[in-house]
């Protein structure tokens, strides 16, 4: 049993679990959507987070959204669909279902909203 | 954002509260540590349930739901009459005293990167996490979430259990907090843990004990920050007291015992697909396992019934909807070569991924199922493995079974391990002459 414990001790990543300790207290202390925007849930795209703020701060929370974004990762579509929730989010086929058309680094479709939508822009349907 | 903190724990104390007094009546031969784990696991279930009920209540905010709790726990209550008196258990050896000091440690370690951010992981952003707040903001379940065809990635089949149960915290927290949400994982991890201590040390003794609680809390496959928002953390709760409410009921059929498989089951099942299979395999093994002893169908009904009830309820309400990971065609007659094919895939990738990389704790948990002396929780042995073997099958028969066993099989195979730990422990108590006389 102490093999046992003994490998499975091994398989914690200490360096990663050092950088999370360090983080908590900082983590903790942010409003969560800042937070998220820190850490793993944006790695692959820091950038994707503020779009997605600026975006759910202009469009109202029973609004269904259509998403454009430059890449069919479906972490840009997952991200989305969570922090926009309970928005609905619909892909680029389903357009004319949409409410507002969120571009990300890119010209959204659709009559410009004047929010400010960092990395991107946002559109109403006309 | 410090009260939200705050009030999520408060939300987690009141639910493990809450289930406790429900519970109450099945509480009888219990100790103090189990009684907060199946009051956590119940409790979650018991939220989990009032919420969409609540939810048609024109009232916002946390009342509706903390006075329809409280309602159901007072009738549980009152139900068990009182809390039952705790059996008189030896006193905790030095021994195990390091051990749990130990394996407090590896709890600490995991608690830290639990809620080290934000819920993260792609599964908890796309399926757990996205159901439960969009039910936490829209004040009901939508229908969207089994019917959009643009949510059809989130899994529209999976139990609504987890989603719920951070919705309803999140309702009695006051707000939708995903970092002060992951709190519930620790305290999940937490349940397990004190769940597997209390049991073992009165079927094992306090060292054998300590040592499956160690050996559950450095497992750090499943107790990792990638865990937090998942369903394995609080499914391995589910199977920790589902197998100890098997073996209860397996040593002696009582009204309370039979409580506790039937509230652990219906719990389990509401959070994964996977603890429908467990509770049926669990069925099957009490009706055939306990051979000419009368009354061994209505036990094993107690755990057939409530594993199948939320998928019948879930079902009847919404439909029947497909899982889209697997192919089920793959079981004509015509495709059954496909179908060997894919074990066969599974199979090499399982060897070359898990097994032999694994091959230095397999090879010790080998010596010492030979080096160990039978027990009781040995009847755990087949229920484990014919879970194992079903879950090697629906990797088989997924649309990228590469893919499935790569991402998805390691995970829920590590969901298994605290419950497989109760056997060890078992086995550790038997062979070292610490186990007590059971507790009647």
């Amino acid at each position: 049993l102490i093999v046992v414990l003994v490998c499975e001790a091994r398989t914690l990543d200490r360096d990663e679990w050092r950088r999370r300790a360090r983080a908590l207290p900082v983590l903790v202390s942010m409003p969560p959507e800042r937070a998220r925007s820190h850490e793993s849930s944006f790695g692959f795209d820091r950038n994707f987070a503020p779009f997605l703020e600026g975006v759910r701060r202009a469009t109202p929370a029973g609004a269904t959204i259509a998403l454009l974004v430059p890449t069919a990762d479906t972490r840009y579509l997952f991200a989305a669909a969570y922090v926009l929730a309970p928005r609905r989010i619909v892909g680029t086929d389903r357009l004319t279902e949409a409410d507002f058309a969120a571009a990300y680094r890119a010209a959204a479709p659709g009559r410009p909203v004047s929010a400010a939508i960092p990395f991107g822009s946002l559109g109403a349907r006309p | 954002v410090t009260i939200l903190w705050g009030t999520v724990l408060v939300a987690i104390v009141w639910t493990a509260l809450g289930g406790s007094a429900l519970l109450a009546a099945a509480q009888k031969d219990l100790s103090g540590s189990e009684r907060i784990a199946w009051g956590l696991s119940t409790g979650l279930g018991l939220q989990a349930f009032l919420l969409p009920l609540v939810d048609r209540v024109p009232l916002t905010g946390p009342l509706p739901l903390l006075a329809a709790g409280a309602i159901l726990a007072a009738l549980g209550l009152a139900a068990g009459r009182g809390f039952p008196p705790r059996p008189a258990l030896p006193a905790i050896g030095p021994a195990a005293v390091l051990l749990l000091l130990i394996a407090a440690a590896a709890f600490a370690v995991a608690a830290v990167a639990f809620v080290s951010e934000p819920m993260w992981a792609n599964d908890y952003l796309a399926i757990w996490g996205l159901k439960g707040k969009t039910i936490f903001f829209s004040g009901s379940i939508p229908a969207r979430l089994f019917h959009d065809p643009a949510l059809e990635w989130s899994h529209p089949e999976y139990p609504l259990g987890l989603p719920l149960a951070l919705a309803a915290l999140a309702r009695i927290a006051g707000g939708w907090n995903d970092h002060a949400l992951s709190l519930l994982y620790p305290a999940t991890e937490a349940a397990t843990l004190l769940a597997l201590f209390g049991y073992l040390r009165r079927r094992a003794g306090s060292t054998a004990a300590a040592a499956a609680t160690l050996l559950s809390a450095a497992f750090f496959g499943l107790y990792r920050a990638f865990s937090a928002g998942m369903a394995e953390v609080p499914a391995a709760l589910g199977f920790v007291l589902s197998a100890e409410a098997f073996l209860d009921l397996l040593e002696g059929d009582t009204r309370a015992r039979r409580l506790r498989a039937i509230a652990a089951t219906v719990v389990l099942a509401s959070l994964k697909q996977e603890g429908l299979v467990w509770g049926v395999i669990l069925a099957g093994a009490l009706a055939l396992g306990t051979r000419g002893r009368a009354g061994r169908l209505a036990a094993a009904a107690c755990f057939l019934i409530p594993a199948i009830l939320p998928a019948a309820i879930a079902t009847a309400l919404r439909g029947p909807l497909a899982d889209r990971d697997l192919d089920a065609t793959l079981a004509l007659p015509s495709r059954l070569a496909e179908l060997a094919r894919n074990g066969a895939t599974v199979m090499a990738q399982m060897w070359r991924g898990e097994i032999l990389p694994l091959a230095v704790p397999l090879g010790a948990l080998l010596v010492f199922a030979i080096a160990t002396h039978r027990c009781p929780a040995d009847r755990l042995a087949p229920v484990l493995a014919v879970q194992l073997l079903l879950y090697i099958c629906a990797c088989a028969f997924a649309m990228d079974p590469a893919w499935q066993e790569q991402t998805a099989l390691p995970r829920i195979i590590g969901a298994l391990w605290p419950a497989a730990t109760i056997l060890i422990g078992e086995r550790l108590g038997f062979s070292c002459g610490s186990a007590p006389p059971p507790v009647q």
